[in-house]
């Protein structure tokens, strides 16, 4: 019975190790996704100084 | 893509339920037969992936569409997943019927050959990202599939530990209908399962690749 249980075990073990992987992966995959949005991508040209209105003069 | 996979998770639970408690026990050997339902599920997938992986592949190479390539790495990591749950379910079964963990039967040292190559193939994507790296790992990824009939026809041309085949013969399966209807059912179980976790690899890839391409293009 000890190895049937086991075997169940390896099944639940790989198969969810690899569920946590997609699920971590889904994480960074969503911040970069957020990074690459228009105005993620507009903040960063802004940043860089290329289009910021603050330092348009008045 | 979420409801398939929570259907997938009660699928396999109902068929290790089916499995443990209702399929009956084999005369030899015992409980340790119930493995079955989890080993030969594992082979079924494992294949079928790698079939999938070799499709996508050889489609990747004539066309260069890059959707065909992400096809294949996701279907080469279901493969890797339950090539290794064949693996480990294979000797957890051979422990107690045959008394010994492993051996190194044409069967199962073919398996652990599969195994290393398209690990080797997980190894290439990681180390050779692009277009360059995705062309040499879909020649692998075909060029591996040759060792998948060395596979299936070891236990007919040399003399195996491990025993012919009772499911998938031309006379048809060996297993009475007791335990081949939840043999059945888990394989279906397992297939829904790794479906699902394919769609979730494929539409992840998918969104990298929309995001690297849009941060590259903003420079």
């Amino acid at each position: 019975m000890i190895f049937v249980a086991a075997a169940y075990l390896a099944v639940v073990v790989a198969v969810g190790c690899y569920a946590l992987t997609l699920r971590a992966r889904q994480g960074l995959i969503r911040e970069l996704v957020d990074a690459s949005r228009p105005s993620a991508a507009d903040g960063a040209s802004m940043r860089r100084g290329a289009a910021d209105p603050r330092k348009v003069a008045p | 893509m979420r409801l398939l996979l929570i259907f997938g998770v009660a699928l396999v639970l109902l068929g290790a339920a089916w499995a443990l408690l209702l399929a009956p026990e084999e005369a030899i050997q015992g409980v340790p037969q119930r493995i079955m339902y989890v080993h030969v599920p594992s082979v079924v997938v494992a294949y079928l992936a790698l079939g999938v992986m070799g499709l996508a592949s050889a489609l990747f190479l004539r066309r260069r569409d890059a959707a065909w390539d992400r096809l294949a790495l996701a279907a080469a990591e279901l493969a890797v997943l339950f090539i290794t749950l064949t693996l480990l379910t294979g000797a957890l079964w051979g422990q107690p019927v045959w008394g010994v963990w492993w051996t190194w039967d044409a069967r199962l040292t073919t398996t652990l050959v599969l195994w290393f190559i398209y690990v080797g193939y997980l190894a290439l994507r990681a180390w050779a990202p692009g277009e360059r790296g995705a062309r040499a790992a879909a020649v692998l990824g075909i060029v591996g599939l040759l060792d998948v009939p060395l596979i299936h026809w070891s236990v007919v041309w040399l003399r195996t530990l491990h025993p012919q085949a009772t499911v998938f013969r031309p006379e048809g399966p060996a297993l009475p209908a007791s335990m081949l209807a939840p043999l059945v059912a888990n394989t279906v179980a397992f297939l829904v399962l790794a479906a699902a976790l394919l769609c979730l690899r494929i539409r992840q890839e998918r969104a990298l690749a929309a995001a690297v391409e849009v941060l590259e293009s903003a420079g």
